[in-house]
């Protein structure tokens, strides 16, 4: 117990510094605008920012670019609410119940409520990573290659079959990932692969141009010309207003408590993220509320469950990535990516290894949420106006910002390049219902997944069923073939399937 | 002894990517899920518009240095829309010149020039 008031003490002293207090309000405001703005989500803004953490130290930068992630999360759902348009994509379940509410005349409330449940879900979630990420990483320090192979496999496996729409096009979209993570050099023998003779290409893709070509360029370009809407006057948004009243707050508590337990549950699944911990909290109070027709009505449960599953998923991804170095979701993989460009290797080792740095952003997880509470509370008529900043005169500075941030990586030209190849590639992925996450998983745990593969041979002398004498791994093992019988079995996924088509346009949790 | 080389996952990853587009065909014949785009179609516009735009900043951005280069690109991004407002647009690029070279080559030393070639 001293212990681990010690280890509080120490993630607070890194966490309550200036430069990371400043570093922390930078994300989780920035975090909060691109959330509101519809059109640019977290990954997009999480990826642009990279290039600028490189003169940061590593904890303040991932202090940073966290509080990008979680901050996009209170954020997304003001879109939602107001304008009928999820601000990103995971809080496309938040327009169900929140446009209903605004078109009440209740928008106030609203807003109020979903910054409470996104509070109370990441609060949840907060405790889990402190309790749960230093247990699941002592237990991790006895993996060896072989367990690390098949827990990746279980992530990748998970991530496809357990996301909305086709299960087939997720796995092929991670097996395409998996090819692009292979281009340039092999780290065994170095040897070229798939580089056509081109130079820049040696080193690989840059993690920074595909994540900004599929999320960032892929996205805008389906979004121009669409018509978009214009938000529900909010004029003189009064405190008072904004407040529930008793029985407002005995329709929510429970909800809000239901959705954090479900969302840190799947956001801690290696490979599942806040799209599908908002659906399936959503789902869930659906079939437990005596009064289903409300739902999609404007129901408080059915905005509290979800905007607190989101968040909570969001912190609880950090479990599995800062335990075992396996992300949580896309967005988180990118941290992961931005954690290793630092020097940094995610896994069992971290916590012991780099303690101030493990308990400083767990730390400033509690002083992002807080400020974010009183952005999204005292602040939000901010938010509101930064609605109205029509789209297209926003798109062609973020493109803008996009080219020079690639370009910034490197200084090369060449990565301008990649981004807009990904991006058309992301554009044809949207339009044929292919999802991009699962690409960036496959290009992110790749390299690692055929590293582990090929140690675990080697360790082995070459026999493959290693993996299957070791019980762990075989236990991996056991659970991803039962995520990919799921597949074959359509009767509870169509169900899912037909309710989202319905409700929520794409599920790409960005 | 079995020894993974180089070639071993392409080999495999491309055998099962090519499994996979197998059953994605089949799945789409038999159309257990309609999946098609509901979103009415924005058309090639945008997408050529923008294309274009980034290839012209490339092009530019060592050559003429940002500030002309990200001023082509802004007249580029212009045709996107069939109906575009030049003048606001107009406000935009100049904010962003100014915006941009202060935050890209006075604050982050990006290693390009405002005017002229790098």
């Amino acid at each position: 117990m001293s212990e681990f008031l010690a280890n509080i003490q120490l993630g607070l002293s890194t966490a309550l510094s200036a430069e990371a207090l400043l570093f922390c309000f930078l994300g989780v405001t920035v975090g909060t605008v691109v959330g509101v703005l519809p059109g640019i989500g977290a990954l997009a803004a999480i990826s642009l920012a990279l290039p600028l953490t490189y003169y940061l130290d590593p904890t303040t930068a991932l202090i940073m670019l966290a509080g990008i992630f979680y901050g996009a999360q209170y954020g997304g759902s003001t879109a939602s609410i107001l304008l009928n348009l999820p601000g990103t994509a995971t809080s496309a379940i938040t327009c169900l119940d929140g446009y209903p509410l605004a078109q009440q005349g209740k928008a106030p409330l609203a807003l109020f409520v979903t910054a409470i449940n996104s509070f109370v879900g990441s609060s949840f979630a907060i405790v889990l990573v402190m309790g749960f990420a230093p247990l699941i990483a002592g237990f991790a320090l006895k993996f060896s290659s072989t367990e690390y192979f098949s827990v990746m496999l279980l992530g990748l496996v998970a991530a496809s079959t357990l996301s909305v729409g086709s299960p087939f096009k997720a796995l092929a979209m991670v097996v395409f990932g998996i090819v692009l993570g292979q281009v340039g050099t092999d780290v065994n023998t170095g040897m070229f692969r798939f580089n056509f003779g081109i130079l820049e290409l040696a080193d690989g893709f840059g993690l920074v141009a595909v994540a900004m070509g599929l999320f960032g360029v892929a996205e805008i370009m389906a979004n121009v010309g669409q018509a978009s809407g214009a938000p529900m006057g909010v004029k003189g948004m009064r405190f008072k207003d904004m407040i529930p009243s008793r029985s407002e707050w005995k329709e929510i508590w429970k909800p809000t408590l239901r959705g954090s337990v479900i969302g840190s549950f799947v956001g801690a699944l290696p490979g599942t993220g806040p799209g599908i911990a908002s659906l399936m909290a959503y789902a869930a109070e659906k079939r437990l509320s005596r009064d289903p027709s409300q739902f999609g009505k404007g129901s408080l449960a059915g905005l509290s469950a979800p905007e607190a599953a989101n968040n909570a998923s969001v912190q609880a991804a950090f479990i599995p990535t800062l335990s075992l170095g396996i992300p949580g979701d896309a967005v988180v993989a990118v941290l992961m990516g931005a954690m290793i460009l630092h020097g940094i290797t995610p896994g069992p080792n971290l916590i012991n290894d780099q303690p101030a740095m493990f308990w400083g952003l767990i730390m400033s997880f509690w002083i992002g949420n807080l400020m974010l509470l009183f952005l999204n509370i005292p602040l939000i008529g901010l938010w509101v106006r930064l609605l109205s900043i029509p789209y297209r005169l926003l798109y062609p500075a973020i493109i803008l910002f996009i080219c020079i941030g690639v370009y910034s990586a490197d200084n090369n030209v060449f990565d301008i390049y990649v981004v807009l190849a990904f991006g058309l590639i992301g554009y044809a992925m949207r339009k044929f219902s292919y999802p991009a996450t699962p690409v960036l998983l496959g290009f992110i745990l790749g390299p690692l997944l055929e590293e582990h593969f090929r140690r675990a041979m080697l360790l082995s002398h070459g026999d493959l069923t290693i993996f299957l004498q070791r019980p762990i791994s075989l236990v991996f093992l056991l659970i991803s073939l039962m995520f990919l019988g799921s597949v074959f079995m359509p009767g509870l996924r169509s169900k899912l399937v037909s309710r989202v088509r319905r409700n929520a346009p794409s599920d790409d949790a960005d | 002894m079995f020894r993974p080389g180089p070639g071993f996952f392409p080999f495999y990853i491309g055998l099962l990517l090519v499994l996979l587009g197998v059953m994605v065909a089949l799945e789409n014949r038999r159309m257990l899920i309609d999946d098609s785009d509901e979103k009415q179609p924005s058309g090639m516009r945008p997408v050529v518009a923008i294309s274009v735009a980034m290839v012209v900043l490339a092009l530019l951005l060592e050559r003429l240095g940002f500030v002309p280069a990200m001023m082509a690109m802004f007249v580029c991004i212009g045709f996107a829309e069939r109906r575009t407002s030049w003048l606001p647009l107009l406000g935009v690029c100049l904010f962003m010149a100014i915006f941009g070279t202060a935050l890209f080559i006075w604050g982050l030393s990006v290693p390009i020039s405002a005017f002229g070639a790098s």
